[in-house]
């Protein structure tokens, strides 16, 4: 062999060892199927930009003034100073402000209008469609004469329907708000190719069986165009994780089967007052930011195309407090008499995060979700949702000093990473091994940057959650 | 004063009570009743006293044995005073069977007892006794001092064994009757005013069952309150004073009671109310209650679409005597009276059965759908009779429309509301109420807003949210980006390598041109 040739191959050595790095990733680039971009079905509204555009609902609000107490009157919302404000944090989406518009049309129409011109969408309850339930429920025709009055306005983009309808099959509760009562009127809707909104029971009592058999009740007698439930992790009389991950496990699976999007809650503050007793506040509220964040991130993950806030305002009686009258700090976005909560900060945050990275999840399909960490793994230990690996397509493993929960997702033939912190105490750092050299684009804290790696190291703020998108 | 028996409703017949009217009343006054409910399972240990705690309710039935002592006594917890304006003091009247009173023995019904652990013959009872004095005989003694009696009534032959009844009545001149199965066995005038408690005592060895017994008595009330004027200006009121609640809401928009600017003066409006109520924050027996109604919708309002979005008012009344301040709805059922002011322009009270109490329709149509002037309205309640006036606003003076006296003649102490029973479309302003007690009890008080704190925005911190704070023990690398850790080494190797490589083909390169010189 001449020297030439020998000092050739030594450069080539040299070379190819400098590709392999410490970890000895040589074994490890095996060439990764490509993938076919598939049909992702999610829910979108034009009055809130498109396709492209996730909707962010705020639950509860803006409604007209809803109480008085002693010689006070409750401000109504329905302002444009009150509008302003919900888009400035980022919601887009009004799916329940609490108005009639059998009783309070012009309010209706007012909120339309404002929702127009900030951008939001309104979802519309008309008592004389959705509060007749069963054989009560208006024919095809009156209700397409009733929501003739609004359905046209650009900000329109549907009726608010039910919230948490029983079944015998799962919870029956009083029987009087049942599927089978609302599916006459939801199917109406359909129809008329007009959006009925509709959330979900959550299952906190472990019945898998027949939860599974409620969801896809829903799916299928209502027509659902996707499938929303509200369950709620920072609740201190209720802080079971695998619980939570557990039911987003299950719409999860229900809404893929169905091939429709799920969309989640997030709580903004808790103690609510369902009850609407008089109680002294815990003054240790929750959630704060970086548990507020994790919430929306873990969310993400797991694939939700739709953010719904619990609650925009808070309702006047979640306020009732014992030694002074009210507590206006215990939970909303926005308290009953109009202070702004540290929640609408926290939901603006997440909301920029959501508006950066809406673009590529949208129009991705959930293929599993990757935990790392003891305490992941045992959250979300048996679930169907779960990549039993250390890695997926070119994601060949992670280090981090923590828990990490990663999304991985089908981006029209790209993947797609959303790696969460799953630590919402503490930052750290998340390294992602590729199995080669990639082009990436990183969308973090709504900024976005491009990279070309085999190994990306992510320092991540307590629960917080970034995009990846492998480009190439 | 402890009141340890059972109150009841206010409402005897007129027959009955008729005898009570007949003196000025300066306060709130209402009255007690004790009876056989209190011992009907057991005895009652909030109404009797049993020092000795040897005697029991048996089969509804107060015990006494022929174990009994003359310690063996059971006495009433409340003790009665004269009610100021009225005339009787105390009604009691009792059943009992007589199964044995020893010889020489007695058994005593007793009033005016200074101690509910009197003994027998203790000053201040007025003692109806059964006894056994060779065959049972009946006494009545007073005892203005004690062992000391003021015969009343010699002992009287009487048919004692068995079962007896004594009625005792007691008036506020000490005239009294003692009435023996029936029968008056006596009366006259007392020597003094026998106030204290009822009950039962005797000598010893007394088998007697009390198988029933009712007291009345009466209850002096004048409340410590406040004359106050409210004219609701700078959008507020004295909490101290006034408290107001929509109890529910209507279906229309907006429904609300708050302090409100109408046409720049402030006023409290009750806009599409449901039941809702303004109360006093201090009980009134007899008082004045005006206020203006500066707004009212008669007439329904509709918007274009012929949609109702404010209908005509309902009635808005005054209630009195009220137990509660806060209701949770239309807590003006319980009231002892409502005056209101109703929509054919006239004006009612349930204490008359919702009868016209008064009104001029003619002078003061007030409710009449094309009438435009706002009114004025007066309440006034004083020794138990109600007046009722009413006034356009620009007047100066009212005018009686309506009186009557309360049925049962009483003036009852309570808090005063203003009502609406939905749908209240309204406003009141200026409202007075004045203490009409003989002896009014006035107190200041102080001003307490009724406003309550709405906290200041929270202020989002961003740069101390956006501090990354790591584990302790982590370490923490910056950046995202390359991970140059992982290229070290292998740049390392390609930065030694290319030297060696460019040695090693200069070296070759000159052996060869060696090579070719050599040829």
């Amino acid at each position: 062999m001449s020297k030439k040739r020998v000092c050739g191959l030594l450069t080539a050595a040299a070379l190819l060892l400098s590709c392999l790095g410490v970890s000895g990733c040589a074994a490890k680039q095996a060439a990764v199927e490509p993938m076919e971009p598939e049909e992702v079905n999610a829910l979108t509204f034009d009055a809130i930009g498109g396709a492209d555009v996730m909707p962010i609902a705020g639950y509860y609000g803006p409604h007209l003034s809803d109480y008085c107490y002693n010689g006070e009157r409750q401000p109504s919302f329905v302002t444009d100073e009150f509008m302003k404000l919900t888009a400035e944090s980022g919601i887009n989406l009004l799916n329940h402000s609490y108005l009639d518009y059998s009783a309070s049309a012009k309010a209706v129409h007012d909120l339309l209008d404002y929702g127009e011109k900030y951008g939001v969408g309104i979802c519309v309850y008309d008592a004389k469609v959705a509060g007749a339930l069963g054989d009560s429920t208006p024919s095809l025709t009156m209700t397409a004469e009733q929501i003739a009055a609004y359905s046209r306005h650009p900000a329109f983009c549907g009726l608010y329907v039910a919230d948490e309808p029983q079944w015998a099959g799962f919870h029956l509760g009083d029987g009087t708000r049942t599927i089978d009562l609302y599916a006459p009127s939801l199917q109406n809707l359909s129809t008329l190719g007009v959006y009925g909104y509709v959330n979900a029971l959550p299952d906190y009592n472990g019945k898998p069986e027949q939860y599974r058999a409620y969801l896809r009740e829903m799916i299928t007698e209502m027509d659902l165009p996707y499938l929303s439930v509200d369950a709620y992790i920072w609740d201190k009389s209720n802080m079971d994780f695998h619980n939570y991950f557990y039911i987003m496990d299950e719409v999860r699976d229900a809404a893929l089967e169905a091939n429709i999007p799920f969309w989640t809650f997030v709580q903004t503050g808790s103690q609510w007052n369902d009850g609407q007793k008089h109680f002294d506040s815990d003054p240790n509220y929750v959630l704060n930011n970086k548990q507020f964040q994790w919430t929306v991130s873990v969310n993400l993950a797991w694939g939700v195309q739709g953010i719904q806030y619990f609650t925009l305002i808070q309702p006047y009686h979640f306020s009732w407090a014992l030694t002074e009258p009210f507590d206006f700090n215990r939970n909303g976005m926005v308290g009953a008499w109009g202070n702004i909560n540290e929640w609408y900060y926290y939901a603006q945050e997440s909301n920029r995060q959501i508006a950066a990275v809406d673009e590529v999840l949208m129009h991705a399909k959930s293929k599993g979700v990757l935990v790392y960490g003891d305490r992941a793994k045992q959250d979300t230990a048996g679930l169907k949702g779960i990549i039993q690996a250390d890695g997926w397509r070119e994601l060949v493993d992670l280090e981090a000093t923590g828990d990490v929960m990663v999304g991985c997702f089908n981006y029209q033939g790209k993947t797609a990473l959303y790696v969460v912190n799953y630590d919402y105490e503490y930052a750290q750092d998340i390294t992602l091994k590729l199995n080669k050299k990639h082009n990436v684009t990183v969308i973090y804290d709504a900024e976005t940057e491009h990279y070309s790696a085999k190994n990306l190291t992510l320092p991540m703020q307590a629960g917080y959650g970034a995009l990846i998108v492998i480009d190439d | 004063m402890k009141r340890a028996i059972k109150w009841t409703a206010i409402g005897l017949s007129v027959a009955v009570l008729g005898c009570l009217l007949a003196l000025p009343v300066y306060a709130g006054t209402s009255f007690e009743t004790l009876d056989s409910s209190s011992f009907e399972e057991e005895l009652d240990q909030t109404i009797w006293n049993v020092p000795e705690a040897d005697v029991e309710a048996v089969d509804g039935a107060i015990e006494f044995t022929a174990e009994s002592t003359e310690y063996s006594r059971v006495i009433a917890m409340n003790v009665i005073e004269q009610a100021y304006g009225l005339e009787e003091l105390l009604y009691f009247e009792s059943t009992a069977y007589v199964s044995d009173i020893p010889e020489g023995g007695e058994f005593i019904f007793a009033v005016g007892m200074g101690s509910i652990e009197s003994y027998r013959g203790d000053e201040g009872n007025v003692e109806i006794a059964l006894r056994n004095d060779g065959g049972m005989k009946l006494t009545v003694n007073a005892y203005e001092a004690s062992g000391e009696p003021t015969e009343l009534l010699s002992p009287k032959a009487v048919s004692g064994y068995g079962t007896v009844t004594v009625a005792v009545q007691v008036n506020n001149d000490c005239t009294y009757s003692v009435k023996f199965n029936g029968s008056t066995a006596a009366s006259g005038r007392l020597p003094y005013l026998p106030e204290g408690s009822v009950g039962y005592l005797q000598s010893g060895g007394c088998a007697v069952s009390v198988t029933d017994v009712y007291v009345r008595s009466y209850a002096y009330d004048a409340p410590a309150n406040s004359n106050f004027k409210e004219t609701f200006d700078n959008d507020q009121y004295n909490a101290n004073l006034l408290f107001s609640k929509q109890a529910w809401k209507t279906q229309y928009d907006p429904t609300y009671v708050s302090v409100e600017s109408i046409d720049g003066n402030d006023m409290l409006v009750f806009s599409n109310a449901g039941s809702a109520h303004l109360s006093t924050m201090q009980q009134y027996s007899n008082f004045r209650l005006t206020f203006d109604v500066p707004w009212l919708i008669r007439m329904t309002e509709m918007d274009e679409d012929s949609t109702v979005i404010a209908p005509s008012s309902s009635w808005f009344g005054v209630s009195y005597g009220d137990a509660l301040v806060e209701y949770a709805g239309n807590g003006y059922t319980d009231s002892p009276d409502v005056v209101y002011f109703d929509r054919d322009s006239q004006v009612r009270s349930f204490a008359m059965g919702k009868a016209v109490v008064g009104g001029d329709t003619e002078a003061y149509p007030f409710f009449a759908i094309d009438e435009t002037r706002p009114i004025s309205c007066m309440v006034e309640l004083v020794d138990a009779h109600v007046r009722v006036g009413i006034k356009w606003m620009d007047e100066e003076e009212f005018t009686i429309i309506g009186e009557y006296d309360r049925p049962d003649g009483l003036t009852p102490t309570g808090y005063v509301h203003i009502w609406t029973p939905g749908t209240g479309n309204f406003a009141i302003d200026n409202i007075e109420m004045v203490n009409l007690d003989g002896e009014p009890q006035l107190v200041e008080v102080e001003f307490k807003t009724n406003k309550f704190k709405i906290p200041a925005d929270y202020v989002w911190d961003e740069e101390a949210e956006s501090k990354l704070v790591y584990r302790p023990g982590t370490e923490k690398k910056t950046g995202i980006g390359w991970n140059t850790w992982y290229l070290l080494i292998p740049c390392a190797l390609v930065v030694a390598a290319v030297p060696v490589v460019i040695a090693l083909i200069v070296r070759g390169k000159n052996k060869k041109k060696e090579g070719k010189a050599d040829e």
